[in-house]
């Protein structure tokens, strides 16, 4: 049974009071909040667990090890992945798509090659392509957007070549909520012998997935979004891919062995996946509460989330649209989207909404949301955005709509 | 006191070719909002006050921020913020 009040006595942080007013947050696409499962597993980890893992045959490094491994598990099975050894622990999302940009662009990729991306992505999953593209030649190409801000399809076949290195796409928009059909870009990619890299920073913690079912080569995403900590990321790969793939750190654990040689220098071989893109210590407590985050979104159900995020968002709409000098960007479909709204009060800037808002007790993100060719595309500089989780309400929504009501008739004074 | 102290923090706008976004000390915001609206002669009755003057634009909220629109490099926003407080120590 989904029940968001339920879920609300877990969040510590949602009894607090913002400004002398109950704390409305609808930043979740920023970071989610934790609950008190995730922040007791850490705790615990701390208290009675901590131990650097695959470097001792003592019991606490034993069992440091053993739960670090078991997360790996826990995420592949999460994402429909077909082992551990498909799942490499980063820091965030923005990490493991530089993983694949500098160890999969910097190696194979050169002149005449092109990688594409959408007009619509994270600036995370354009500028480590931009930055490789300098040294190796390559060209970095952009897939538009619909007016109503989704993927155009004819502009990306159009596109595709035998040229086509990658695919990269965002799962989700962070600005418009908009849900790309990854198993179709997928597909087309395929044809043409393109690897796909799915962004997953904005879906993994909100829809089910399966990484199979799609047939995506790279799927990436962060924990601190999905009710885990900070710190802690996922690239997954395909084990095949993977294991072509040169390291992208070196350092401790991702070799096998290194053997000084009098004159050759030295003979690396590196380690078996995952722990081939693991370099040094990693971030165990991160990866435990990762764990303990995905535990807590199964005993939900990956299908109610989403089924419950959709109400919020169709509501969301139902209000916004009925509101004269307000605009929203994206699908106006709620199935078509996640808990995702970008808007913008007319005569006022993102940053000015969000701080009017701010004295209603209600957090929301504003500037371009680190997708700035995306309002460049709506000619706008910025946005204010709520984004939803399962601890939110349609009560806090119509808090928040009256709050607008409000800031409508004091801009129209200004 | 010098007027920088009642400052918490200075931010630039994420999305605004030029803009910032001062943020006052809880225990000095009044101070720094009343004169603000003094030098610019205007009252607090309103959650937010726009004036415009210059070719900037300013935003004050009462809660003890200021938006300021079309100021490009720090160290502009640090001479208008000395204009406003010249004369406060």
């Amino acid at each position: 049974m989904f029940d968001p009040y339920e879920i609300r006595k877990d969040f510590p942080i949602l009894n607090r009071k913002v400004k002398g007013k109950p704390l409305i947050y609808f930043d979740n696409a920023a970071t989610s909040q934790k609950p008190i499962q995730v922040i007791e597993a850490i705790r615990n980890y701390y208290m009675y667990y901590n131990s650097n893992v695959h470097r001792g045959v003592h019991t606490l490094s034993q069992e440091a090890s053993q739960l670090y491994e078991d997360a790996h598990d826990y995420v592949a099975k999460f994402i429909g992945a077909r082992s551990f050894r498909e799942i490499v622990f980063v820091k965030n999302a923005t990490e493991a798509i530089n993983l694949v940009a500098y160890s999969l662009g910097l190696h194979e990729f050169g002149e005449g090659d092109e990688v594409l991306v959408t007009l619509m992505d994270h600036h995370s999953n354009i500028v480590p392509w931009n930055i490789v593209s300098e040294v190796k030649g390559f060209k970095v190409k952009y897939v538009n957007i619909t007016g109503d801000g989704r993927i155009d399809m004819d502009d990306l076949y159009s596109k595709l070549s035998s040229n086509t290195r990658i695919v990269c796409v965002p799962h989700v928009s962070n600005v418009l909520g908009t849900i790309n059909d990854v198993k179709l870009i997928a597909k087309a990619a395929h044809e043409v012998g393109a690897y796909i890299l799915v962004d997953g920073a904005q879906s993994v913690p909100h829809l089910p997935i399966d990484v199979r079912g799609f047939d995506i080569d790279f799927l990436a995403f962060s924990g601190h979004k999905m009710l885990g900590p900070m710190g802690i990321g996922v690239l997954y790969g395909k084990e095949e891919i993977l294991s072509d793939m040169e390291p992208f750190l070196g350092g401790g654990d991702m070799i096998s062995s290194v053997s000084a040689r009098a004159r050759e220098g030295f003979n690396i071989i590196y380690n078996a996946l995952p722990w081939k893109f693991e370099a040094g210590t990693p971030n165990v407590a991160g990866a435990i509460g990762l764990m303990e985050a995905i535990k807590y979104l199964e005993r939900l159900g990956m299908d109610n989330v989403r089924r419950y995020e959709e109400e919020l968002v169709r509501y969301t709409i139902e209000k916004l649209g009925g509101l004269d000098g307000v605009e929203f960007y994206g699908p106006r479909d709620p199935s078509l989207r996640c808990g995702v709204v970008a808007f913008n009060v007319e005569g006022l800037g993102g940053h000015e909404t969000a701080s009017l808002l701010d004295d209603y007790g209600i957090m929301v993100r504003s500037g371009h949301h680190c997708a700035q060719p995306l309002h460049e595309f709506f000619r706008i500089n910025n946005s204010a955005r709520v984004s939803y989780y399962i601890y939110n309400l349609r009560e806090e929504i119509d808090v928040f709509i009256e709050a607008l009501k409000e800031i409508v008739v004091m801009t129209s004074e200004l | 006191m010098n007027y920088r102290s009642f400052i918490k923090k200075i931010e630039k706008l994420c999305g605004e070719k030029k803009g910032y976004m001062v943020l006052f000390k809880d225990d000095y915001s009044e101070a720094a909002l009343s004169r603000i609206y003094r030098v610019f002669g205007v009252s607090n009755v309103r959650p937010l006050v726009r004036v415009r003057r210059d070719g900037l634009e300013f935003n004050i909220f009462r809660t003890g921020k200021i938006i300021i629109k079309g100021v490009d490099k720090e160290s502009d926003l640090w001479s208008i913020l000395d204009d406003i407080y010249r004369d406060v120590d």
